[in-house]
């Protein structure tokens, strides 16, 4: 499990911007992670890369904030994609059937 | 355990938790004999019955239970999703914890401490030599595209595998926050438990539904998910803990249709359950939509396309139904005894009589019903044995398989349950002892598995358990030696004994055969205890074996106890009633026939009934009741003072010192039949004075045959009454160790009568049947003696004469030939005699030279030799020598008693009167052997 301050390190490289939680997406820290994002995709570009590989556990709340950080992109016409997620987060992205909504790519 | 559980739910969840438990123990062993062909229906019952007991236990928070419970149906999805085989230490570990689960459950509330840790482990273990979660492996078909309509995406492969499986579909829809987050879930752990109990076939979150970041997290997403499961509706939605509105059962016969017509397309987007209404009104159940059901109507329709639509059942304490089965009881005592006061008045009040008949009618049927709610099925019992003997067959290294028949015959709930232990023993030894071990078999050329077949059916009034198997069967001389030895025959009994009664020693007290106490039955504790227990329940046991082939047990119980139809016999002053299932026969010995028929052996009265010795017993002797008889002069009851039954005395003896009393002082005369009695007698006309009691009629014997097992009695009796069906009461405690006695009944006159008990009778009256039945073979044995020598002594003889006078008489069977000689043909030799026979020189025989009678007389020309017959090497020969007589007078075949002969000398059988001549029955042989002429040679 990956605890502590819940930072948001945004990574901008062209038209891509590449957001990475540094703790677990879990219901003590989205709301400061939903403040940081919120800011980040001010400007999108044309992609937003959500790389999960630095957490291990992601909640209700969590999920949630995925998809909310998905819709957000998806009205600023900027596409979205999760990378570097690990085993038992894919299968919850699997089993919800949230690859319909975005590319899902494993760690 | 939350203390606010009612009671009657907690006892509730037992009885149902045993009853799955029991209902799935074949099913269980289906499964293991099953194999690969396993039918799913028989998966999904246990696995319906195992996640129903878990449900429970959740719910009525008995952790153990609960925990036990999944582990097991965690094993059972892996087997019913086909990713584990089948396999005997599966089996084991299931079966080990189902008789855990039946542990907790009889002592519900400790159940907690009940260890469970090495069951846990052994199915931990199952599931981790899987690699695999239960259920990790089930995938969902990622759907390409973005957002596409709002139906389930579905592999249409994977719903007819599914439906296959015997699945119910459901629409189920899951809230992230309230039905996940608020529970304590993670969204991984909610679907791994929605894959524990089932599969999810689809799921997806509405995208038009999602808000963007600003609003997100404030918004409880909705999940739908379409999930199949074995599980009812309710129990799906306890198991996806979700509330039940939330869950909806889809029409899966819609469904099937769709598909048959539809069979190859992949991706069958069929809209099953189109737009999914928005969450305004979550706690709402969806409305029933195209496709959808009510989820009753949905329930029942999946219950009748089970064929789960059997009658209607309901539970009731076994309490209630006691008490009114002795209601119904007192009911039929009543009706009795109103029949019985009404009976005279039938012509005073029009109508009574149907009344009565209807009273009479609507108490048997109801009495009947009553009975017929405690009655169950045998196979109750006999289907916890496959079980047992599998455990046993794999303790023990063989094979056995067992058979059932005739489990639905029934029988009152009392008796079956008393028959689980006698039964259970009976299997245990036929498993332990008799079926012997696969090479032992295969050595016999016999089926290296053994068969034991429990067959149940009824006759006469009766039901019959037999226990059959085909194993080594009981060895007589090896019972015979046992019992010998630890002193419950002796030998000299023995010998009588035939084969059947020797192995039915098996029964006796304190007999068992097994050379080795094993670990599974021989603990000491022999088929005494059965014999008892099946006594105790009025029934009899019986055992037929034949050495190499096998053992056949046969019980033989009534079907129920309360009431039973019952002969009502009459000793004294004192009434009985007997069940109707001991009685065989009713004979009836006339008085004057009395001292013919009915004689003494070992000191014991037996009845000669169709050339069978049938012991006797008095009823008032053994019960110490004072024997009376009818005076058949006064009528009046009297003292009997004979002792035995054929006694005689002399006309008038009874006025010796039994002075009539006044016709007057009689009490109420009886007739001999009862109800139907004729008037009593009037008073004697003079002549009935010098009457003997023995040809009076009413002195003449009424005997009831009754059957114990496979002996039988008579019981002198008074009179007979009537066949009665009789509401048994059981005994007393202070008179229950009256053997005698199995109960009481109360008459419909209000009298209280006993009932006796055949078995204890005979223990009372210390009969046994083994002196009679040696007594029996020893006068069948004698009566063949005496046949024997009846036909040797009717014989053919040759009359002949020696002397004047003198006549003898030879047997026709010992002669070869009859010579006539000339007295000139006879050469003398010092001082024997011999003649040219055939060119032989034959010796001669002159009878006074061999016993002491007068010489043949010298003045005759001719005379007749006699040639003996003799066995010589086997074949008949001719003796070396001849006896000579005078004359012969004749051929005849006679009957004669031979008297011994006043004449001496060797060949003299005896002496008999024929043709009014004293005439000397000669035996040829001897009388040469005497004569010293026959050697080497025998007759």
């Amino acid at each position: 499990m990956t605890t502590g301050k819940p930072q948001l390190v945004t990574k901008r490289k062209g038209e891509t911007l590449r957001l990475v939680p540094k703790s677990d997406l879990v219901a003590s820290s989205v709301e400061s992670y939903r403040a940081s994002m919120l800011k980040a995709v001010e400007a999108p570009g044309q992609a937003v890369v959500l790389d999960l590989s630095a957490i291990e556990q992601l909640d209700s709340l969590g999920i949630t904030l995925v998809l909310g950080l998905f819709k957000t992109c998806q009205k600023a016409g900027a596409a979205f994609s999760v990378e570097g997620v690990k085993g038992d987060i894919v299968r919850v992205f699997k089993l919800f059937n949230l690859t319909k909504f975005f590319p899902v790519t494993e760690a | 355990m939350s203390s606010i559980v009612d009671e009657s739910i907690i006892s509730d969840f037992v009885a149902e938790s045993r009853e799955h438990l029991n209902r799935i123990e074949p099913d269980l062993l289906a499964m293991e004999q099953g194999g690969q062909a396993l039918s799913q229906e028989t998966l999904n019952r246990v696995f319906r019955a195992i996640h129903s007991i878990k449900g429970g236990a959740g719910f009525l928070a008995f952790e153990s239970l609960k925990g036990l419970s999944h582990a097991m149906e965690s094993v059972l999805m892996l087997v019913r999703d086909g990713k584990l085989g089948v396999n005997p230490d599966l089996m084991d570990a299931l079966f080990a914890s189902m008789d855990r689960l039946r542990a907790m459950l009889d002592d519900i509330q400790a159940s907690d401490q009940v260890p469970i840790a090495q069951e846990m482990g052994r199915l931990a273990a199952i599931l981790e030599g899987q690699g695999v979660e239960p259920g990790a492996q089930v995938t969902v078909q990622g759907r390409a595209g973005g957002d596409g309509p709002r139906a389930f995406n579905l592999d249409a492969q994977e719903v007819a595998s599914a439906l296959s499986h015997g699945m119910n579909l459901f629409h189920a829809k899951a809230f992230l926050h309230r039905d996940i987050k608020d529970k304590g879930l993670t969204p991984l752990g909610f679907l791994t438990n929605a894959l524990s109990v089932g599969q999810v076939l689809d799921a997806y979150i509405d995208p038009m539904e999602i808000a963007g970041l600003e609003a997100c997290l404030e918004q409880d997403l909705a999940v739908t998910l379409l999930f199949g499961s074995v599980l009812e509706q309710d129990l799906a939605a306890l198991a996806l803990k979700l509330p039940p509105a939330q869950v909806s059962m889809l029409d899966t016969k819609a469904l099937r249709k769709q598909m048959k017509a539809a069979p190859s397309v992949r991706e069958t987007s069929a809209p099953l359950a189109p737009e999914v209404s928005a969450p305004e009104a979550p706690a709402a159940p969806p409305e029933p939509e195209e496709g959808t059901e009510a989820p009753g109507a949905a329930a029942e329709a999946g219950r009748a396309a089970k064929g789960d639509n059997g009658p209607e059942t309901l539970r009731v304490r076994v309490g209630l139904l006691t008490d009114l089965m002795n209601q119904a009881g007192e009911l039929v005592l009543s009706r009795n005894q109103l029949l019985r006061a009404l009976a005279e008045r039938g012509r005073d009040i029009p109508g009574l009589n149907s009344i009565l008949q209807n009273i009479n009618q609507v108490t048997s049927e109801l009495q009947e019903g009553i009975m017929q709610t405690r009655m169950q099925p045998i196979g109750t019992v006999f289907n916890r044995y496959p079980r047992i003997i599998r455990d046993m067959s794999r303790q023990l290294g063989k094979q056995i398989e067992v058979q059932i028949k005739g489990a639905e015959a029934e029988l009152d709930k009392s008796i079956v349950e008393l028959l689980v232990d006698p039964l259970t023993h009976i299997i245990r030894n036929c498993a332990d002892h008799a079926i012997e071990s696969p090479e032992e078999r295969k050595k016999a050329r016999k089926n290296p598995t053994g068969q034991i077949l429990l067959h149940a059916y009824h006759q006469g009034g009766q039901v019959i358990i037999a226990i059959k198997d085909d194993g080594r069967g009981i060895d007589p001389k090896k019972v015979l030696a046992k019992a010998i030895a630890k002193g419950l025959i002796k030998e000299s009994q023995a010998r009588d004994m035939s084969e059947r009664e020797i192995v039915n020693l098996v029964f006796a007290p304190g007999f068992s055969t097994a050379e080795a106490v094993s670990d599974i039955s021989g603990r000491g504790v022999g088929m005494d205890v059965v014999r008892s227990n099946t006594e105790k329940l009025g029934g009899h046991v019986e055992l037929e074996s034949q050495v190499g082939q096998g053992t056949t047990v046969v019980l033989r119980l009534p079907l129920t106890l309360a009431i039973i139809p019952s002969m009502i016999v009459g000793v004294s002053s004192h009434r009985f009633a007997i069940p109707q299932v001991n009685v065989v026969e009713f004979v009836w010995v006339r008085a004057s026939e009395v001292a013919r028929r009915i004689e003494r052996v070992h000191g014991a009265e037996v009845l000669r009934l169709r050339d069978q010795l049938l012991p006797l017993i008095r009823l008032a002797d053994v019960l110490g009741i004072e024997r009376t008889y009818l005076d058949p002069v006064t009528g009046a009851r009297r003292e009997d003072r004979r002792r035995e039954l054929a006694d005689r005395r002399a006309p008038g003896a009874a006025e010796e010192g039994e002075a009539p009393p006044p016709p007057e002082a009689s009490p109420g005369k009886r007739g001999r039949k009862g109800k139907g009695a004729p008037p009593p007698a009037d008073p004697p006309p003079p002549v009935a004075r010098l009457q003997d009691r023995r040809t009076d009629w009413r002195s003449d014997y009424n005997i009831v045959v009754l059957r114990v097992g496979s002996n039988q009695f008579g019981v002198v009796v008074d009179e007979l009454y009537d066949i009665e069906e009789i509401v048994v009461k059981p005994l007393s405690e202070f008179i229950q160790m009256c053997k005698s006695f199995s109960g009481a009944t109360i008459m419909g006159d209000g009298r209280v009568i006993m009932i006796l008990d055949a078995g204890g009778l005979v223990t009372q009256a210390h009969l046994h049947f083994t002196d009679l039945q040696a007594e029996e073979k020893l006068r069948h044995e004698e009566e063949k003696r005496k046949a024997a020598v009846a036909a040797s002594r009717r014989r053919s003889v040759i009359v002949c004469t020696g002397a004047p006078g003198e006549y003898f008489a030879i047997p026709q069977d010992q002669i070869l030939r009859l010579e006539k000689i000339q007295i000139t043909d006879i050469q003398r030799v010092g001082d024997r005699e011999f003649v040219d026979y055939r060119g032989h020189g034959l010796p001669l025989v002159k009878l006074e030279r061999v016993i002491a009678v007068k010489p043949v007389s010298g003045g005759l020309q001719e005379v007749f030799m006699v040639i003996p017959k003799v066995i010589e090497g086997g074949s008949v020969a001719q003796a070396k020598a001849g006896i000579v007589i005078s004359d012969i007078m004749d051929a005849l075949d006679v009957e004669v008693e031979l008297e011994p002969a006043k004449v001496d000398g060797p060949g003299i059988l005896g002496s008999a009167i024929l043709q009014h001549n004293l005439t000397l029955f000669l035996d040829p042989i001897e009388m040469l052997r005497g004569a010293g002429l026959l050697q080497g040679a025998e007759a």
